[in-house]
């Protein structure tokens, strides 16, 4: 036999020629040591290439988890975003509401008035939350079966393929995506005078999915941005206050960026999305991700969020998750935290996204990673951080 | 469940994949799945499912690619431009990431179409008669087409590597 050509051996290695081929071609590379040696080198070559290819599919700053499988099957809980906490908080409401109206409208007399609409709601709460289990259980899906949020992508390349989502869905989920082509295809081959009616439809349907992380994120980011182009008092500056400091500082300072992100996220809460934290890195260091941060001296401290996390990925069936763990004071990684995901913004690598199903209030907070060297502790120009001293910080700690 | 349903659910995820993986754009590669499997709901009968859907995918993938190719060159360029005035050491995890998916990106542009599309479609579980019928291919000649294709990305990318290693330790010399 011949000595083996490279597609050949490809072939072979593929598992694609037929049994009787593959015989002699196995039976030649153990008696020829030439073609061994590009049989091996062969399988060295294809497991490079897939690994370069699998290298495609990584994200800038891995926003862009690849979609789950288990997309499709949301709990109603969170479809609906109603935790217990909501339904609680709805429900008091309710009876305030309710009670403020029978007491403002009741006769002015002693008796007692009895009021059904204080009940009902009451009822209604009860009957609407679900059990601790099932909350436990909603808390879960919510952390680790929650679909991959698609894409966050560039911000300044209008965003790509990028995070199911923490923040909004960037492309439509599977069974969405479905339902646009089969009403496509209608479209197709609907009489030309609904033709354009059922179009538009489509198309103004597709622009909202699409439009809505982008515009989210953008909201957000130049939110960030003002903040960390806002002018400084310069060289003259004085020494950063400490941020909460900064924060209560009545000075003419500039607007923080906080606070824009607040109330963005605060619409957003109120709009019954889920709430979104940011991390910035004021000092122009780019967030390394996945690691371990701690949280310095925080203004408004998250409930959820322990002193001490780290922001890892997990390989889940079918696509990655980005979660949010807690890390004990030696270092070493911990429970994960339910319901928190996070996602590095799009194009900067110095924004870190988190977001909860929960009407939480907003926090931002920033990267400051320690000097490592003199060179590091130079590029760390006070300045700079004095830019977002109305920020919290967080610092990379060490992990294992 | 009908047909269209069943296509969709077997083949959207790994379509997408491939078309992301071609285009370096999801939402890009959302599109034309998008089109693709409408053509498929048009089609009475289609014998080889998955080769055609990836063939279609691929062909429209030309097509749009020819109309707008000047277009995202320039776009490419730019962001890798923004990218890489914006990437100042230390060298995270996320970094080294995106810097293998730029340079692997960078490598497979330097295949030609038909070699990129050939390792593209084996990568995503396609055997040499699928690809021979998407790519109008002998299935003889698959296999020197996947070892030629597979080669070059290989030496792409190793060749990319240097020249950013050489052009890092370049200007680590000149910082200190």
């Amino acid at each position: 036999m011949q000595h083996l050509d490279e597609g050949t051996i490809h072939a072979w290695l593929d598992g694609a020629l037929p049994a009787e081929q593959a015989a002699d071609v196995e039976r030649h590379a153990r008696t020829c040591a030439e073609c061994a040696a590009l049989v091996a080198d062969a399988r060295g070559v294809i497991a490079g290439a897939a690994r370069i290819v699998s290298a495609l599919d990584e994200v800038p700053g891995g926003v862009i988890p690849a979609r789950s499988a288990q997309s499709s099957s949301r709990s109603a809980w969170r479809t609906l975003r109603l935790t217990p906490f909501r339904a609680a908080l709805a429900a008091s409401l309710m009876v305030a509401v309710a009670s403020l109206l029978v007491v403002r409208n009741a006769p002015k007399s002693n008796a007692p008035v009895a009021s059904p609409a204080v009940a009902m709601p009451t009822t209604a709460a009860a009957a609407s939350a679900p059990p601790a289990e099932s909350n436990d259980k909603a808390a879960k899906e919510t952390n680790l079966a929650a679909p991959a949020r698609p894409r966050l992508d560039a911000v300044a390349s209008a965003v790509r393929k990028t995070p199911a989502t923490v923040l909004a869905p960037a492309s439509a989920p599977p069974a969405a995506a479905l339902e646009r082509v089969k009403t496509l295809a209608e479209v197709r081959n609907a009489p030309a005078e609904l033709k354009d009616e059922k179009s538009k439809a489509v198309v103004d349907t597709t622009r909202s999915i699409a439009a809505e992380p982008k515009a989210r994120v953008a909201e957000l980011t130049s939110a960030v941005a003002k903040s960390t182009s806002a002018p400084t008092s310069g060289a003259a500056a004085p020494a950063a206050p400490p941020a909460a400091n900064a924060m209560r500082a009545a000075a003419p300072a500039p607007v923080p960026a906080a606070d824009a992100m607040r109330e963005a996220a605060r619409r957003e809460v109120v709009a019954g999305q889920p709430a979104l934290f940011v991390a910035v890195s004021a000092d122009n260091r780019l967030i390394e991700a996945p690691g371990c941060f701690q949280l310095r001296d925080s203004v408004t401290r998250l409930p959820q969020i322990p002193e001490r996390f780290s922001l890892e990925f997990v390989d889940e069936s079918g696509g990655r998750q980005n979660i949010v763990r807690a890390v004990n004071k030696a270092g070493r990684r911990d429970s994960i935290i339910p319901g928190i995901t996070w996602e590095l913004a799009p194009g900067s690598m110095r924004l870190v996204f988190l977001s909860n199903d929960l009407p939480m209030p907003v926090m931002a907070f920033r990267s400051q990673p320690m000097a490592q060297s003199a060179r590091d502790a130079r590029r760390a120009a006070p300045d700079s951080v004095a830019q977002n001293a109305a920020l919290p910080r967080i610092s990379k700690v060490d992990c294992r | 469940m009908n047909d269209v349903d069943r296509l969709f659910r077997e083949y959207h995820q790994p379509l997408v994949r491939y078309l992301t993986r071609r285009l370096g754009d999801r939402d890009w590669a959302e599109e034309v799945a998008q089109e693709t499997f409408l053509r498929a709901v048009r089609q009475e009968s289609i014998v080889s499912e998955r080769s055609w859907l990836f063939a279609v995918a691929t062909n429209l993938v030309r097509d749009e690619a020819r109309k707008d190719i000047r277009r995202r060159r320039r776009l490419e360029l730019l962001r890798e431009q923004a990218r890489a005035d914006e990437v100042v050491d230390p060298e995270p995890l996320s970094i080294e990431r995106a810097q293998e998916a730029a340079l692997a990106r960078k490598a497979l542009d330097q295949l030609t179409e038909r070699d990129r599309e050939a390792l593209l479609m084996r990568e995503e579980g396609l055997d040499y008669t699928e690809i021979a019928n998407a790519l109008e291919l002998s299935v003889s000649s698959v296999g020197t087409t996947l070892a030629r294709a597979r080669k070059r990305l290989v030496e792409a990318y190793e060749s990319l590597q240097g020249e950013g290693a050489r052009s890092s330790a370049r200007g680590s010399h000149a910082a200190s």
